[in-house]
C-alpha cells in the first residue's frame, strides 16, 4: 500500500502522460469467413490517413466463385456496413475494388450474388489501407 | 506476504497488528499531500480537450425529398460531412451513384437553414468541410432533381 501511495510522486519531473490508445497505422489485413447463401462477410478496419484502400478477394472454396465485394462505413445496413461502392469479382491476386478514403473507420467485405451453394463458400479477403 | 511478515515481527515485539496498520495509514495520509514538492502554491486549471465526435445520419430519401440531422459542436473546428452511402435498397449490390445535395446549416424551427452546400455522389471522402464555432448545427440531404426512386442514404459527420 505504501508503494502505491508513493508511486505518484514524481520528484522534479513535471511531465504527465495522457491515456493513449494504439494509433491506427497503414497496413494490410486479411480475414477469412464462411459465406452462407445470401450472406455477407464484413470486416472493419481503420485508415490512418487519406489514401487508397484496395480490397482483394484472394481465394474462395469452392474455387472461382463469383461474389460481390463492397466497401463503406460501419452502419445499420448490410452486415453492419453501409456500402459505398460494390463490384462483382472472381478470386485473384490483384485488387478487384479500390476506393479513396480519408482517415477513419471503414468496413469491407464480400456478399453472395447468387452463386453460393447451400454448403456456403469459404472466402479469404485482404484489405490494404493507408 | 510482506504484510504478514511485518505483522508477525511486530507481534513478537509486543506491537499489535492493528497498530501497525494504523501507523501505515497515518504515514500514507501524511505522505500523499507532500506530492508536488515546491510547486504547492501553484494551481493548474484542468484543460478539457474536445476530441472529434463521429455521428451517423441514416435514412431514406424520397424523390424530391429532403431530410436533416442536428448535432452539437462543442469547440471551434472543422466538421467533415461525408455522403458515404446511397443505395436503392437494403440489399448488397444496390449502391447508387446518383448525386444528392449535401448541406450544413443551422436548425430553425422544425427546419434546417442551409449555409453551405455541395452536390455529391457517395464516396469515402468528405466533400463538405465547414469550420464551425460551438453551437447547434444541422446536416441536410436532399434530392437535386436526379433521384429516380427512393434511396437509402448514410452520412458520416465528424466534428469537434
Amino acid at each position: 500500500m505504501l508503494t502505491l501511495a508513493f508511486a505518484g510522486c514524481g520528484g522534479n519531473d513535471s511531465s504527465t502522460t495522457a491515456p493513449s490508445s494504439p494509433a491506427p497505422a497503414a497496413g494490410t489485413e486479411s480475414f477469412t469467413a464462411t459465406l452462407a447463401p445470401g450472406g455477407t462477410a464484413i470486416h472493419q478496419f481503420n485508415a490512418s490517413a487519406t489514401g487508397t484502400v484496395s480490397v482483394t478477394l484472394t481465394t474462395t472454396n469452392p474455387g472461382s466463385t463469383l461474389l460481390g465485394l463492397g466497401i463503406g462505413i460501419p452502419g445499420g445496413n448490410i452486415g453492419g456496413c453501409d456500402l459505398t461502392k460494390t463490384v462483382q469479382a472472381l478470386p485473384g491476386s490483384a485488387a478487384q475494388l479500390t476506393a479513396s478514403v480519408e482517415a477513419g473507420t471503414y468496413c469491407a467485405g464480400a456478399f453472395d450474388v447468387g452463386g453460393v451453394g447451400r454448403n456456403g463458400v469459404l472466402v479469404t479477403l485482404s484489405v490494404a489501407h493507408p | 506476504m510482506r504484510m504478514s511478515r511485518t505483522a508477525a515481527t511486530s507481534a513478537s515485539h509486543g506491537i499489535r497488528p492493528f497498530a501497525v496498520a494504523s501507523l501505515l495509514a497515518i504515514v500514507s495520509a501524511t505522505a500523499l499531500p507532500a506530492c508536488g514538492g515546491g510547486s504547492s502554491n501553484n494551481t493548474t486549471t484542468p484543460t478539457v480537450t474536445v476530441g472529434p465526435q463521429t455521428q451517423l445520419f441514416e435514412g431514406q430519401l424520397d424523390v424530391g425529398g429532403s431530410a436533416f440531422y442536428s448535432f452539437t459542436v462543442q469547440a471551434t473546428g472543422n466538421a467533415n460531412v461525408m455522403l458515404a452511402s446511397v443505395a436503392t435498397s437494403n440489399a448488397p449490390g444496390t449502391s447508387s451513384t446518383v448525386p444528392l445535395g449535401l448541406a450544413v446549416g443551422a436548425p430553425l424551427g422544425t427546419d434546417c437553414t442551409i449555409t453551405q452546400a455541395v452536390v455529391a455522389t457517395a464516396a469515402l471522402q468528405s466533400p463538405l468541410v465547414a469550420n464551425l464555432t460551438p453551437g447547434i448545427y444541422c446536416v441536410r440531404v436532399y434530392d437535386v432533381g436526379a433521384l429516380p426512386t427512393r434511396v437509402n442514404f448514410a452520412v458520416r459527420i465528424v466534428h469537434t
